[in-house]
């Protein structure tokens, strides 16, 4: 990227000017203030609005039933604990004495009240798909919500992490403008809403009212500053205290400077590729002169553990992301619920590749046309131009073509003449947002199935009984452990077969000013409660 | 007249329709904005559900005649991103941008005229040339870059200005501006200057063009033969002739500066029109950009039509040809 070549320049400049000038910026920040330089916009202040981003924000305001520590396992919050009584009914015991900022106390009908405006939300950004298992939901004591579930429901405290708690008397008509302004932004978390600047910054304050251990931060701003080398400067400059996204492009800058520290954890998001294995002749595979194969190679298990093979995982690791991706090997990071540590990342092998091709009856490979998007991941398109050069190696003769995600995503996912998935080698990103792999596994790796809602993902069409048999009886597996080894068993079963070819799990990298700790957490959030004044910078 | 007024409102009808058209084909030609709304792993089903509940599952021409006529209602309908209704985003915004036009342009006059005029009237000095080099640098340097420059400077190395955003604003007669108080200037500052960096350049090239051909003129010989000089000579003599070509001039750039805002906005992170359209256009908010390019053209028509108007009262030719 240019911006990153402009940035090195800068940070030379930087160097040269701030020797000439000797003027050290002063930090003038208040000791209980904290000011967060915000890659994204907060774009809805309703937090039954689906966005990752905004949730960010929001989870200072509202809390939910359950919590997600750094590495999103769930830990009690509004509910004490929760139980099955059989297994289609969850039974939540909630945290008396909670008060929302209104003043009012949270009540069972309070949880009933949030949980049903969040299933029946209209418009395109609603957590319904989270809640799709949920069938009715019951005051059944002062302090007691149980809910029913369509069928068993492991996931359900986990999906119920996602959804804000507010108070019911803001009533079904609460419209986005009552969020907005704050008539009806009520929570019951650590922060208070002070207000919100379209386009600027959110501004929370602290709640002294709070049930839990109390906040430093008298005053917490989020500043939206979507630029890279903007929101580096704002840091350098010490007008934030600290910012989220700190890529690699901007690292030199900081490294130059003696007042930043960076920490970066390893996130929920896979990058992945899909193969075409639903057509027999699939449109951008062909004969080395241009004519159309025989078979879809694809459907050849040695093809595919060539195309495995032949990715430099730690190459474009290290050299193209500069860090800020580790290898991945399969669905979801080591610590997340359902990673079997037993599979390893696949190793570069280029010898092997081009043997396992000559074995399957391609020593000349064939030509291939691989589709991505160009502005959804971080450095996505550089991915593919890389990838493209190694399959190019093994003879697979790779065009690569990238077009913006918005294109992109419908292309891939009805784009052919009859509305079905075109492309037939393509890269996508998905994230087990919370921390559990059976939402990826549904999404990606089972069979798809649109009545059914499963196969979300699966625009390969990649197509298993044995995974299918694994997913479907993991998602009904009540026991913890069980459940897990059934993950496992289903994500080795489609790494085995080269259902996907997983790349790398992206990273998130925070930099900030020295004299502050922040805890990394793996959904990339960036909570004012995980950042603290280290005791030796008093 | 009555004849050509009707006239010229039809043809501004035409072209709006024409226009709306053009946006709203463009927009549509771009991609599917319902991915970039669901949730990742959401169903074909629930899909096809968050498509009808945007109108996004009718063919895009009944999409086109919904748009029409509640257009014709005022309501150039919601942000998909926002969820809120698209002019009330675009409106909202628009002092922001305003703001930093007029200080940008404020700059360019105070900083090129005096800079032009010194120019002009040493021609063979050293004076004239640095300033005339500079101006180069200054058309020739590209925005984002100059912005980068000034926040690594002013920012990052002296701590003088903030590196971003908009300050505290205070409400004059509704309208919410930042310029009132040293903290809000204080973030105004370097967008603005970034921003006429360019204009500056221009009006010191264009005043010192006219000041060099002014001062060539028989009646300042004249004014220096019977004893005007300095400053006298300058703003009662010179500057009155050099400006007249300036202030078309400005006001044209006017225009240019509100639409160009956009990279300087995007730089630093000044909540404008400019920074909405591009985030707009990225996230595929078509309510938002259509009701953008129509509301900026509805202020160019109008502009064009009051023109029309006012050439029509002002000059009896033009009356005598409309009948």
């Amino acid at each position: 990227m240019e911006s990153a070549m402009l940035w090195r320049l800068l940070a030379k400049i930087n160097f040269v000017t701030s020797a000439l000038i000797l003027a050290v910026p002063a930090y003038t920040v208040h000791a209980a203030d904290l000011k967060i330089g915000f890659k994204a916009e907060v774009t809805s202040a309703d937090p039954h609005v689906l966005n990752g981003n905004n949730r960010n924000v929001w989870v200072h305001v509202y809390e939910s039933l359950v919590a997600q520590d750094e590495n999103l396992k769930a830990k009690p919050a509004l509910a004490t604990s929760w139980r099955n009584v059989d297994s289609t009914t969850w039974e939540f015991k909630l945290r008396p004495n909670v008060t929302f900022h209104n003043g009012a106390t949270m009540t069972a009908e309070d949880v009933k009240f949030s949980i049903e405006r969040a299933m029946n939300l209209s418009g395109p950004r609603t957590f319904r798909t989270y809640l799709k298992a949920v069938q009715s939901v019951t005051v059944t004591g002062p302090g007691t919500v149980t809910i029913k579930t369509k069928g068993p429901s492991p996931t359900l405290p986990d999906s119920l992490g996602l959804i804000a708690i507010l108070p019911k008397t803001i009533g079904d008509k609460a419209s986005e403008e009552d969020f907005a302004t704050g008539k009806t932004t009520f929570g019951t978390g650590p922060y208070k809403f002070v207000s919100w600047a379209h386009g600027q910054r959110v501004s929370l304050a602290k709640n002294s009212a709070y049930w839990g251990e109390k906040e430093p931060w008298d005053n917490v701003t989020f500043q939206f500053i979507p630029r890279e080398p903007a929101r580096a400067s704002a840091l350098l400059s010490g007008s934030v205290d600290l910012i989220d996204a700190a890529t690699a492009n901007v690292m030199d800058s900081f490294k130059s400077s003696n007042k930043i520290d960076v920490v970066s954890t390893t996130s929920y998001m896979l990058n992945y590729l899909q193969l075409d294995r639903f057509r027999d002749n699939s449109p951008y595979l062909k004969s080395n002169e241009g004519a159309p194969l025989a078979k879809n190679p694809f459907n050849d298990i040695k093809v595919r553990q060539a195309l495995m093979a032949a990715v430099n995982r730690e190459g474009i690791v290290n050299r193209l992301m500069k860090g800020d991706a580790e290898a991945a090997s399969q669905f979801v990071p080591a610590g997340f619920f359902g990673n079997d540590p037993a599979l390893k990342v696949p190793a570069h092998d280029l010898a092997k590749a081009k043997a396992l091709l000559a074995e399957a009856g391609y020593p000349n490979g064939f030509r291939m046309t691989m589709h991505c998007s160009n502005d959804r991941y971080l450095n996505d398109a550089k991915v593919c131009e890389a990838l493209g050069q190694v399959f190019s190696q093994i003879g697979i003769k790779t065009e690569v073509a990238t077009m913006p995600f918005a294109v992109y995503a419908g292309r891939a996912t009805a784009g052919g003449a009859s509305g079905e998935p075109e492309f037939s080698l393509f890269m996508f990103g998905i994230g087990a947002v919370t921390g559990d792999s059976l939402e990826p596994l549904l999404a990606v790796a089972h069979s798809h199935d649109k009545a059914a809602g499963l196969g979300a993902n699966n625009r390969g069409r990649y197509s298993s009984k044995e995974v299918d048999a694994l997913v479907i009886k993991a998602s009904v597996t009540m026991n913890e452990k069980a459940r897990e080894d059934l993950q496992k068993a289903a994500a080795k079963a489609v790494i085995d077969d080269v259902g996907i070819v997983p790349l790398f799990f992206l990273k998130s990298t925070w930099a900030y000013r020295k004299g502050l700790t922040v805890k990394p957490r793996s959904d990339g959030f960036t909570l004012a409660m995980g950042i603290r004044e280290s005791s030796s910078a008093k | 007249m009555i004849e050509m007024l009707t006239k010229r409102i039809l043809q501004s009808a035409a072209v709006i329709l024409l226009m709306s058209l053009l946006a709203f084909a463009g927009i549509n030609l771009v991609g599917d904005p319902i991915y970039l709304l669901v949730s990742p792993t959401a169903s074909q089903q629930e899909i096809e559900e968050a498509a009808r509940s945007l109108g996004l599952h009718l063919p895009a021409y009944e999409q086109y005649w919904r748009f029409l006529v509640n257009a014709f209602h005022g309501d150039l309908g919601k942000s998909f991103v926002f969820n809120q209704p698209a002019v009330s985003l675009i409106i909202e915004r628009i002092p922001a941008t305003l703001e930093l036009a007029f200080t940008a342009l404020f700059f360019s006059v105070v900083i090129g005229i005096p800079l032009g005029m010194i120019a002009g009237l040493m021609p063979k000095s050293r004076i004239r040339r640095a300033i005339m080099g500079c101006s180069i640098a200054g058309v020739t340097a590209p925005t984002f870059w100059i912005g980068l420059i000034f926040i690594l400077v002013f920012s990052v190395n002296l701590g003088w200005f903030p590196s971003g955003g908009r300050g505290p604003t205070t409400s004059v007669l509704g309208i919410d501006v930042s310029f009132t108080s040293w903290e809000g200037l204080k973030y105004l500052i370097l967008p603005a200057l970034t921003l006429s960096l360019f204009k500056i350049a221009l009006v010191i090239r264009l005043t010192e063009a006219g000041t060099r051909e002014v001062s060539m003129q028989e009646y300042i010989k004249f004014a220096r033969a019977k004893g005007v000089h300095g400053s006298r000579l300058m703003l009662k003599h010179i500057a009155p002739n050099v400006l007249i070509p300036i202030v078309t001039a400005l006001g044209l750039e006017l225009g240019h500066l509100i639409a160009f805002s956009l990279v300087t906005e995007s730089i630093f992170a000044w909540p404008g029109m400019g920074k909405l359209i591009i985030d707009s256009v990225l996230h595929l908010d078509r309510p938002v950009v259509v009701a953008y390019l129509m509301i900026t053209l509805l202020i160019f028509v109008f502009i064009n039509f009051v023109v029309d108007v006012l050439y029509l009262l002002l000059d009896p030719r033009l009356r005598s040809t409309a009948k």
